[in-house]
């Protein structure tokens, strides 16, 4: 496997982007934001997507300077062998704890909606072996399966838009109250929605036309950004908020609100699609922590990638099968969530300050 | 990887050194000559020598050497035997030297148009096993190799397995010399190139390549050259042991390169600036490269009106996603997910299966094996006695199974649906991949109900994705999406709207039409 099965387009990068935000949190997001902001949730949606846009904003600038701007290559620039590989190990040790929790809440979703009598074990081998099977292709394809799988994703939010002549606006009102305190805590809940933009510290390196990354990331995160407003606005305006609170996933709710002929479940038809957006996350982020446990033991791709993605994706069944029920699944969850706001902006702040420092002792581009 | 490699380089190095072995120059006397290739006369009957004179004063001795059968003996008796033996003057040779009448025979006397001269043994022994007429001369070394072969062919007839409404009613033959031919009378551009290859040590088949030198991508034409240069074979029986040997993906069902019978659609693809394999013995072209979509397409789509192509593509694909998945979703509906059904439809089908003793799993299985047989079956068999199986099959085995409770109504129309489906397919390769592709849904509907079809879905997605054809994405236009080529993947366009070639396919000439061009 050579190196330019690891290349992708910017347009792929806007998808990848897309694909690894969104995911099974989406199902759950209008109640989480609407327990503390009230009908207020959709303010919270924007008010969270300053973490991801800043987080894009500075990974582009610090890579800016780098000729080969590499994930393992400037951090052992900036910060020598040592702390730079444990930096990069952390990295990846936080994407697969992080994936586990994805994963393992999308299996606990399939338990209950589609195989109540499989077991949990099972259920997780199952999602993780097309998770496996994809990463194992390299880059390219991971690319190519974004752009598709895109458009599932499409289809999925079309089939809310359906349910909007149903919805009553007045469920939106009062917009004066403004419980400033509950924003700011609902604000800190849909930071952990975005999870997932700190991919582009890996797959920056990845894209063939560098000064395309910014716009494209940019789009990408916009069309993320409206994707949660949808949902948490139609969510919102068919239930209300304090309904909302009685269900644990409001948006498979929301699907059994009306009724189509022959398709009698709708969330089931829904959740059968929504294998190719549920998983996505899990693909991406093990295709870049695979990708950088390679450049950083300087394996060579054509012989130990496929190992090492094999590696990852029991890694990540380990962390998956690891909690004992759902409730200590949130519970992690939420700690994954603290994890992302330190890997999104604490790594690259940590590495604009290294590269600020160093910046008269390292010759960019030409670094070692 | 590594021992692979090696045992191709012996293999390489056996096949050279067994080519080359009775390389000795031709001697200049005629007996000597013959001494040579009699133990090659001796062993095979049906190479005919025939020593002769001529004409001269005195006569030059010759010697001609054939295979029988192949040549075209009308021409071997006119245009060489009776110009040599009537005609050749002797005399000139006298003043000018005896080598120079190889040269005068071949610019004076004989009037065929394709003669070669050699001078090694081993090219004689070549070229009398390819078809060839040899003839040597006393006194001097080289020979004279003239090709006059006749090869008895089929005529150009209807194809059999692309047969269109409207449109040509040419199909491809097994002759390699008439296939060009039929491209050329269509394709009058002269930066139509065709390259000859000889493949195969021991079969000698001719392949040629064919491709626009301005239109195709001159990496794909490289890389095709490369591949056709580096087989090492015994024997090339056509097109389809290229395609397997010259290939990226082998672990796999789908084909990924296309092929043709029909010549009006080889030109279409040449004008996309895809690269045109044909072989000899092969009635049939192949298309490199080639994109999943253009599996599902047939060459009426093109002569058809563009809407009535759209609605027919659209029933393609359809066929494709119903020969795959049917028989999967009946089982992951019926055994594990029946809340997806409407209640109705659910209670007959119950009714249907209450005196069926096996779960669905088992009756579909069955189902599945006793269709995969019938056709099987009617495949080998010539055609009246391959129908009556047909109906056999059909009403005997279907209606009966029923009465016996061996089956439920519901699987025989399922499973009639699929087959009909499957064949709705215009590509009979993809047509095999996709009853394959069927089995592996089953057994994963069977396990895990709607969420295992699904899984499986993905898992085929994926590794459609992942394939190349001479390294072109194979999913192409859909991943990557190329949106401009949607106008000839997701529905058919105007043919004076396709005034591009598809991006999909690397090319040098992006453009096909510009619009001053009218």
């Amino acid at each position: 496997m050579d190196k330019s099965r690891f290349e992708i387009t910017s347009k792929q990068l806007i998808f990848i982007i897309v694909g690894s935000e969104v995911a099974t949190g989406i199902l759950s997001l209008p109640r989480v934001l609407s327990a503390e902001a009230g009908q207020h949730a959709w303010i919270a949606v924007l008010t969270g997507a300053l973490v991801p846009l800043i987080c894009i904003y500075l990974i582009d600038t610090l890579y800016r300077g780098f000729d080969d701007p590499d994930f393992v290559r400037v951090s052992h620039a900036l910060f020598g062998k040592a702390l730079g590989s444990l930096l990069v190990i952390t990295f990846i040790l936080y994407i697969i704890f992080f994936q586990g929790i994805v994963i393992r809440i999308f299996a606990e979703i399939t338990k209950i909606f589609l195989l109540p009598r499989t077991p949990l074990y099972i259920i997780l081998f199952l999602i993780l072996l097309p998770v496996y099977y994809a990463v194992s292709k390299g880059g390219r394809v991971v690319g190519r399966l974004n752009e598709i799988l895109f458009w599932i994703l499409l289809i999925d939010l079309l089939v809310l838009l359906v349910l909007l002549p149903l919805g009553d606006y007045t469920l939106l009102l009062p917009l004066k109250d403004l419980d400033y305190k509950g924003l700011l805590k609902a604000t800190r809940e849909s930071f952990y929605s975005y999870a997932g933009v700190e991919i582009l510290l890996i797959l920056y390196v990845m894209v063939r036309k560098k000064e395309e990354v910014f716009k494209a990331a940019i789009v990408g995160q916009f069309i993320v950004i409206f994707f949660y407003l949808v949902t948490v606005v139609i969510a919102l305006l068919i239930f209300g908020f304090e309904a909302i609170q009685q269900l644990t996933w409001p948006v498979l709710n929301l699907l059994s609100v009306r009724h189509v002929a022959v398709l009698e479940r709708l969330e089931i038809v829904f959740l059968l699609f929504w294998l190719g957006v549920g998983a996505r996350p899990a693909i991406n982020l093990s295709l870049a922590s695979a990708y950088s446990f390679c450049r950083l033991g300087r394996l060579s791709l054509a012989r130990y990638y496929v190992l090492t993605s094999m590696g990852i994706a029991l890694a990540i069944y380990l962390v998956a099968i690891w909690p004992r029920d759902l409730i200590e699944v949130f519970q992690l969850a939420n700690y994954a969530g603290f994890l992302f706001l330190l890997t999104s902006l604490g790594y690259p702040l940590l590495y604009h300050i290294a590269k600020f420092m160093r910046k008269g002792v390292i010759n960019h581009g030409k670094t070692a | 990887m590594f021992p692979f490699t090696r045992k191709r380089k012996i293999q390489t190095e056996a096949i050279k050194a067994d080519m080359g072995a009775d390389d000795v120059k031709l001697p200049s006397r005629l007996e000597e000559k013959i001494d040579l290739l009699k133990p090659c006369l001796a062993k095979n009957d049906d190479i005919v020598g025939r020593p002769f004179y001529l004409k001269g004063d005195p006569g030059l001795k010759a010697y001609v050497v054939h295979l029988e059968g192949i040549v075209d003996n009308i021409s071997l008796q006119q245009d060489i035997l009776r110009s040599l033996m009537f005609y050749a003057r002797g005399e000139d040779c006298k003043e000018k030297g005896l080598e120079y009448i190889v040269d005068h025979i071949y610019r004076n006397c004989l009037t065929v148009t394709q003669i070669q001269k050699i001078g090694n043994f081993s090219e004689v022994i070549r070229a009398v096993f390819d078809g060839f007429v040899v003839l040597f001369f006393d006194g001097i070394s080289a020979a004279l190799s003239i090709d006059i072969r006749k090869v008895d062919r089929r005529n150009v007839e209807e194809p059999v397995l692309e047969r269109a409404l409207r449109g040509s009613k040419e199909g491809f033959v097994e002759n390699i010399v008439v296939n060009t031919a039929l491209i050329r009378r269509r394709l009058k551009d002269p930066n139509l190139v065709v390259k000859k290859f000889t493949v195969g040590k021991r079969t000698r088949t001719d392949v040629s390549l064919l491709y626009v030198e301005d239109i195709a991508d001159p990496e794909i034409v490289r890389n095709v050259s490369e591949k056709l240069d580096n087989i090492y074979m015994d024997g090339i029986l056509g097109t389809s042991y290229l395609e397997q040997l010259i290939e990226d993906h082998h672990y796999t069902p789908f084909p990924q390169f296309k092929t043709t019978e029909r010549p009006d659609k080889a030109v279409m693809e040449l004008l996309e600036g895809k690269i045109i394999v044909l072989a000899d013995g092969s009635p049939d072209a192949l298309i490199i490269p080639s994109l999943f979509v253009s599996f599902l397409q047939a060459s009426e789509d093109y002569v058809e009106r563009p809407i009535i192509s759209f609605y027919h593509r659209f029933y393609r694909y359809l066929a494709f996603f119903l020969a795959v998945s049917l028989p999967a979703l009946y089982i992951a509906l019926l055994s594990f997910n029946p809340e997806l059904v409407p209640v109705q439809l659910l209670i007959s089908l119950a009714q249907g299966r209450d005196k069926v003793p096996f779960p669905v799993v088992l009756e579909v299985i069955i189902q599945e094996i006793i269709i995969q047989l019938v056709i099987e079956t009617g495949l080998r068999l010539p055609t009246p006695m391959g129908q009556t199986v047909g109906v056999v099959a059909g009403i005997v085995l279907g209606q009966a199974a029923i009465a016996a409770g061996l089956a439920s109504p519901a699987i025989i129309i399922i499973v009639a649906i699929t087959t009909i489906s499957t064949f709705a397919i215009p590509n009979s390769t993809m047509v095999l991949a996709s009853r394959l592709v069927r089995v592996f849904m089953i057994l994963m509907a069977a396990a895990f109900g709607m969420f295992g079809f699904s899984i499986g879905w993905f898992l085929l997605l994926v590794h459609l994705i992942s394939l190349e054809s001479m390294g072109v994405p194979y999913m192409a236009p859909y991943a990557p999406m190329r949106y401009p080529d949607f106008k000839d993947a997701v529905y058919r366009t105007f043919i004076s709207q396709m005034l591009k070639r598809p991006v999909s396919i690397p090319v040098q000439d992006k453009v096909r039409k510009r619009r001053e061009d009218g």
